[in-house]
């Protein structure tokens, strides 16, 4: 297979331009939403007890007298310098929270997808393959749950069965056992760090308690996925050429695997930046409940609180990291569809 | 594809409806719901065995029974009693939010593929900004922002929520916008309005109302999160996500506490999906059998 | 007289959609010998595609049935093998290329991949293991491209369906369908989709190529006109059953059964195209599912007899290698 690389580079070139102006209307809304939608900012966030200098402190602070646009410009240099407010709640620069932070979360999400992937399209086949068999009934069991279930149900099923009942894995919450030291950082996921360090007790630890909320996070788009292949196989297997293929007297094996599946891709490829959404959207819930110590904890709890700097720094990760999936998932259709490299 | 509904549609909708009976379920639960939450509006307090308010320390904690078909919480109080006075909030907020973002996404979203051109590049480019930020945590922003109450749930929803419609419509105006019949309009000299309001928009009706459909389901399951996660209704109402929320720490001792209006939310929603699903089933021509 | 390719007999299909049962072919009779270009000719919804994939075996399991005849194929009934033994005669012993060539082609493989699959599949069988991408292979497909007329093989092989034309995409499909030698190759309308002057390159290089790789075509389509550069008999059909059969120009010259005089004068002869208009057949092809009792053209027929609503007629020899199905040649 050849991928001509100047027409995917052009490609990836106007993708992230795009994806650009995105993120910077993200921003704009954000920044909307906690500047104007409210009435009088300052006093919201410096607290029902705060003092008449620590308001105009703060207006000044953020020159919340002046128009907008000239907020605008002020809210984008805090930005971009990583100034992006205290969180009233916690006291601690939001910045610096969610960097704190944000390995855990990643740890999660690339395991949760991993497990979407590696779950979900073998089911979507294989259901495909035996229309209105056992599995293809299973699959549709798996993704109506999974649809319909709210995020906490999943989530504390899972803990009452596994934790308590079965014994199975660890009952701390967290990422690790309280007496297995963290390892070494290099990439801030416990699981990737101790491999690299060879650190085996950490790894095993790191893993047990990566399994259940990483299982109840894909659980929410594990069905979703497999629909979609299921659907897109079924669609190519009754494609035209297919029905080529078959002619040209290829073995069902190789009619399947090698050209119905990678052309099924192309939708769940589009699809797993929405999943990646999804995910983050339910690791709010999912961190909360298994003390799983990410962005997705710091947001619920700062939700609670109706602490606004907190949950909009949030937001802005959480859209960077849709933004930046969107970018991966693109690029990885232009590899395998070479008629969307001519767009 | 937009097809139009008529008379005949309407009755094979129904008969491949009756068939299958996952539909059947999902059609008894949505309008189990839906009754439900009408009744405790007009009757209140009379409709349930329990207060759902009554604090009454001696029956804390007690399994679900004949007495107390849910259970007991830590309070005391009938859990099956306050889930049934809880139904009307979630039906408010989820219909609210889908009905309201249809009616706006709809509208933008077929103009803006009609007209076509930098209008409609515009727009895309808006929505894209919508959608690129995954749905609940801009619901949970904007109602942070906002503040506790469940108008403001909603408010906070319809933000994330009226571009998925819009995108819709704008697909449906599209491939609308080249058929023969739209062509004639434009000859015959109708206004651009009306065309949009009287060809484009009933055209499209059926992929709206499927996915519609299915969005009740998710938007109740946000509206839960949102609870749970405490904002919206605020204690002492009682609400499914929030009842979740408060029961959790009992959750060893007395799973039913919060494991119990999880899975009534659960059912509501997956009522929800089955319906649209079977709704989909049955405007799709290739299923027709 | 040697062994004919193909002998298909008494061969039904019927399928079953949820508008109800219908009957695509009606106790078909084809023989197919060395060498042989067929032509199938008739209007859409005749059957003959359903002719071509019941022979490769392609019919959609979960709805078509074969309740009578047999695909005499190398002396074995091919409606007894099973899969595996069907995937085994298919691409190398008989081969089929389709109409529409984009949609035909797996958009994701650069056609010098789609053309390796084949001869790798035709190394396979004859005994050879070979790696798809190995030297050899290429050689081959190489030398394929250049058969079909692409230009600039080299870079060609490298590139995707969805950057050629038309007609270049059914060059590829004619150079997989023959590359593995088959006995046979089925043609389904593969003109249909080109524009006119295509259609005659791609006409001349078929039959080229087919005489040169010493296989029998056939070749279906609803225009006569195409048919008739090609073929060395002809075989019209209607309504799943076959009215007439008799060499190409014994069909032109001499047409007997009142469908193809129909086929004939709907179409312009080259030397009267000004003065000629169009006329179409009165009346339209049936619904299958409702196909009228006795002769299924009789409805629309300019000479038709009271007989004709209640007796089917069978296929008759008139001559030598002519025959039709139609009350008005039989013999009292």
């Amino acid at each position: 297979m050849v991928v001509r690389p100047r027409g995917l580079l052009i490609f990836i070139a106007r993708r992230i331009v795009l994806s650009v102006g995105v993120l910077f209307g993200v921003i704009f809304v954000t920044f909307f939403i906690s500047r104007v939608a409210i009435p009088d900012p300052a006093r919201v966030w410096a607290g029902p007890r705060a003092s008449p200098a620590a308001i105009a402190a703060l207006t000044a602070r953020f020159h919340l007298a002046d128009p907008i646009l000239v907020q605008f410009y002020y809210y984008l240099v805090d930005l971009l310098h990583g100034d992006w407010g205290v969180s009233p709640s916690s006291g601690q620069p939001v910045f610096t929270s969610i960097s704190t932070y944000l390995p855990a979360t990643l740890e999660l999400t690339i395991a949760a997808i991993i497990l979407t992937i590696l779950i979900g399209i073998p089911l979507g086949v294989l259901a495909a393959t035996n229309k209105d068999g056992a599995v293809d009934h299973l699959c549709r069991v798996v993704s109506l749950s999974g649809v319909a279930s709210p995020p906490f149900l999943a989530a504390l099923l899972l803990q009452l069965i596994f934790f308590y009942y079965l014994k199975l894995f660890p009952d701390s919450g967290g990422r690790l056992s309280l007496f297995v030291a963290p390892p070494t950082t290099i990439t801030g996921l416990y699981t990737v760090d101790s491999i690299l360090t060879g650190n085996w007790p950490a790894f095993v630890s790191a893993l047990q308690h990566l399994i259940l909320p990483s299982f109840a996070l894909a659980f929410l788009i594990l069905g979703l996925m497999s629909r979609l292949v299921r659907a897109s196989m079924l669609e190519a297997l009754t494609s035209d050429y297919v029905r080529t293929l078959k002619a040209k007297g290829l073995t069902r094996r190789l009619v399947i695997y090698k050209h119905a599946l990678r052309n099924s891709m192309t939708q769940p490829v589009t699809a797993l930046s929405l999943y990646v959404a999804y995910t983050l959207g339910g690791s709010v819930v999912i961190e909360s409940i298994f003390s799983w110590p990410g962005v997705g904890r710091y947001a619920a709890q700062a939700a609670q609180v109706f602490d606004l700097p907190a949950v909009m720094g949030t937001t802005i990760v959480f859209t960077l990291g849709v933004v930046f999936a969107n970018l991966a998932a693109d690029i990885l259709l232009a590899v395998i569809d070479p008629r969307i490299r001519l767009r | 594809m937009g097809i139009s509904i008529d008379k005949r549609e309407i009755s094979v909708i129904l008969t491949i409806l009756r068939r299958d009976k996952l539909s059947v379920f999902g059609i008894a639960v949505a309008a189990a719901f839906i009754a439900t939450s009408f009744a405790v509006v007009i009757f209140g307090r009379s409709l349930v065995p329990y207060d759902p308010t009554e604090v009454n320390m001696m029956a804390s904690f007690q399994a679900p029974s004949l007495q107390h078909l849910f259970g007991t919480d830590n309070l005391g109080r009938d859990v099956f009693s306050r889930c049934v006075i809880a139904a009307p909030i979630d039906a408010e907020i989820g219909f609210s939010i889908v009905v309201i973002s249809v009616l706006i996404g709809t509208v933008l979203g077929s103009c803006s593929g009609y007209i076509g051109g930098k209008v409609d590049e515009t727009f895309m480019r808006i929505t894209d900004v919508f959608i690129a930020v995954p749905t609940l945590v801009l619901a949970v922003v904007v109602a942070v922002a906002l503040g506790p109450g469940v108008e403001h749930v909603i408010e906070a929803n319809l933000v994330g929520w009226w571009p998925v419609y819009a995108r819709l419509a704008r697909a449906g105006a599209l491939s609308l916008k080249e058929s023969q019949f739209i062509e004639a309009a434009k000859v015959a000299g109708i206004s651009r309005f009306r065309i949009i309001l009287k060809h484009i928009l009933p055209n499209n009706i059926s992929p709206i109302l499927v996915y519609a459909t299915l969005d009740i389901g998710n938007a109740i399951l946000y509206a839960s999160v949102l609870s749970y996660l405490g904002l919206g209704a605020q204690p002492p109402q009682a609400e499914w996500g929030r009842m979740v929320y408060d029961g959790q720490v009992y959750l060893v001792n007395a799973w039913w506490i919060s494991i119990i209006p999880g899975l009534v939310i659960f059912a509501v929603a997956l009522a929800f999906n089955l319906l649209g699903d079977a709704l989909r089933d049955a405007f799709d021509p290739r299923y027709r059998k | 007289m040697s062994q004919p390719v193909l002998e298909v007999h008494d061969l039904s299909v019927v399928f079953e959609t949820f508008e109800g049962r219908y009957s695509a072919l009606n106790n078909i009779d084809v023989t197919i010998n060395p060498s042989e270009v067929i032509g199938l000719v008739g209007e859409s919804g005749c059957g003959k595609s359903t002719l071509a994939l019941a022979v490769m075996g392609l019919l959609p399991r979960s709805h078509a049935k074969i309740p009578s005849g047999s695909i005499t194929f190398k002396g074995k009934n091919l409606l007894s093998y099973t899969d595996k033994e069907m995937e085994q005669v298919r691409g190398t012993d008989i081969s089929m290329i389709f109409q529409e060539p984009l949609t035909s082609l797996d958009p994701l493989f650069t056609i010098g991949d789609q053309l390796s699959e084949t001869i790798q599949i035709k190394l396979q069988r004859s005994g050879q293991s070979v790696g798809w991408n190995s030297r050899k292979v290429k050689a081959e497909v190489l030398d394929w491209m250049k058969r079909v007329g692409l230009a600039d093989p080299q870079s060609a092989m490298e590139r995707y369906p969805h950057e050629f034309s038309g007609g270049m995409r059914q060059r590829v499909m004619i150079a997989m369908a023959l590359a593995a030698e088959p006995k046979l190759m089925l043609a389904d309308e593969p003109t249909s989709a080109l524009d006119v002057t295509t259609q005659v390159q791609i006409l001349r290089l078929v039959k080229s190529l087919v005489s040169q790789v010493k296989a029998s075509v056939l070749f279906i389509s609803h225009d006569l006109a195409v048919v008739a550069q090609i073929a060395d008999r002809v075989a019209v059909m209607y309504a799943g059953m076959i009215v007439e059969e008799a060499s190409v120009n014994e069909i032109f010259e001499n047409p007997l059964h009142p469908y193809t005089n129909a086929l004939l004068a709907s179409f312009p002869k080259e030397k009267e195209v000004k003065k000629t208009k169009l006329t179409s057949i009165p009346g339209t092809v049936p619904n299958l599912t409702r196909i009228p009792p006795g002769c299924p053209f009789h409805p629309r027929c300019s000479f038709v007899k009271d007989v004709c609503s209640t007796t089917r007629p069978e296929l008759r020899e008139t001559s030598a290698g002519h025959r039709v199905a139609c009350v008005l040649y039989d013999k009292p």
